[in-house]
């Protein structure tokens, strides 16, 4: 499963990539591999699903503010 | 449980474990794989008077980086309570399926003058990709001198108890496929 970027920038090194998503609480970011982040989105492990739409999301690594798993908009899910 | 030598060489043949460059032989020992030091690390700028605050909504990136300088390793001299943020030349892969996760832990003989490659957090969880980020600092009273493709930190490999969750491919009502 993949969840849109808001924006993608280079990374701290060559091999990755800064992506922004935006979660149901605001924006996060995080620093991933290059290969995880594609014009789809970013990797992401589907965790549940909410009865309000949302769905809790593992990203693949932590973000700036220290989050593995964020509630995401279903609306969020790349196609 | 941890993998030994044979368990983890076995593994990177079957694509359990991937590793990028492969590791030379004489990396493993009985139940490890060193890893060595990639180009180039970062160092924090001070900033007196103007905190870095993580725990804050919007916390920013471009905040971060804009507070680090850009440094070559070959022949770096880390000194007595220096800290900088490095990698490692290898890129390492442990798919979800593998059940596998890892931990980085330093080099005892550097240890031994006061080289340390992590503060906290050496897991490796089972799906991560990429090179390793160390937080290196001296503890010890002298200079030392770093050199690009030492080695410097080494990963321990253990098999999860489990799949993680993310790793089921479980479906909500809009999933139509994997990524």
């Amino acid at each position: 499963m993949r969840i849109k970027t808001d924006k993608r920038i280079a990374g701290p090194i060559p091999s990755e990539a800064v992506v922004v998503i935006s979660t149901v609480e605001g924006e996060e970011q995080l620093v991933v591999h290059s290969s995880q982040v594609d014009e789809r989105g970013v990797e992401v492990g589907f965790i549940r699903e909410r009865n309000d739409d949302t769905l809790l999301v593992e990203l693949p690594r932590e973000t700036m503010s220290g989050r593995w798993r964020v509630w995401v908009p279903k609306s969020a899910v790349a196609a | 449980m941890i993998l030994t030598d044979r368990e983890i060489q076995m593994a990177l043949q079957t694509g359990q474990i991937e590793i990028t460059p492969p590791p030379k032989e004489d990396a493993f020992s009985s139940t490890s794989l060193d890893l060595t030091l990639a180009e180039p690390g970062d160092v924090w700028r001070v900033f007196k008077g103007q905190p870095i605050r993580p725990g804050t909504k919007g916390y920013d990136y471009n905040h971060l980086a804009s507070r680090k300088d850009r440094v070559s390793l070959d022949g770096y001299t880390l000194n007595p309570g220096a800290f900088l943020l490095a990698w490692t030349a290898e890129t390492i892969t442990l798919p979800i399926s593998a059940r596998l996760a890892a931990r980085v832990e330093g080099k005892s003989a550097l240890a031994r003058l006061g080289m340390g490659i992590h503060i906290t957090a050496p897991t490796i969880h089972a799906g991560f990709k990429g090179q390793l980020q160390l937080e290196m600092f001296n503890l010890g009273p002298n200079e030392i001198l770093l050199d690009v493709g030492m080695r410097v930190c080494q990963l321990i490999f253990e098999i999860t108890f489990g799949t993680p969750a993310k790793g089921y491919s479980g479906s909500f009502s809009s999933q139509t496929g994997g990524s």
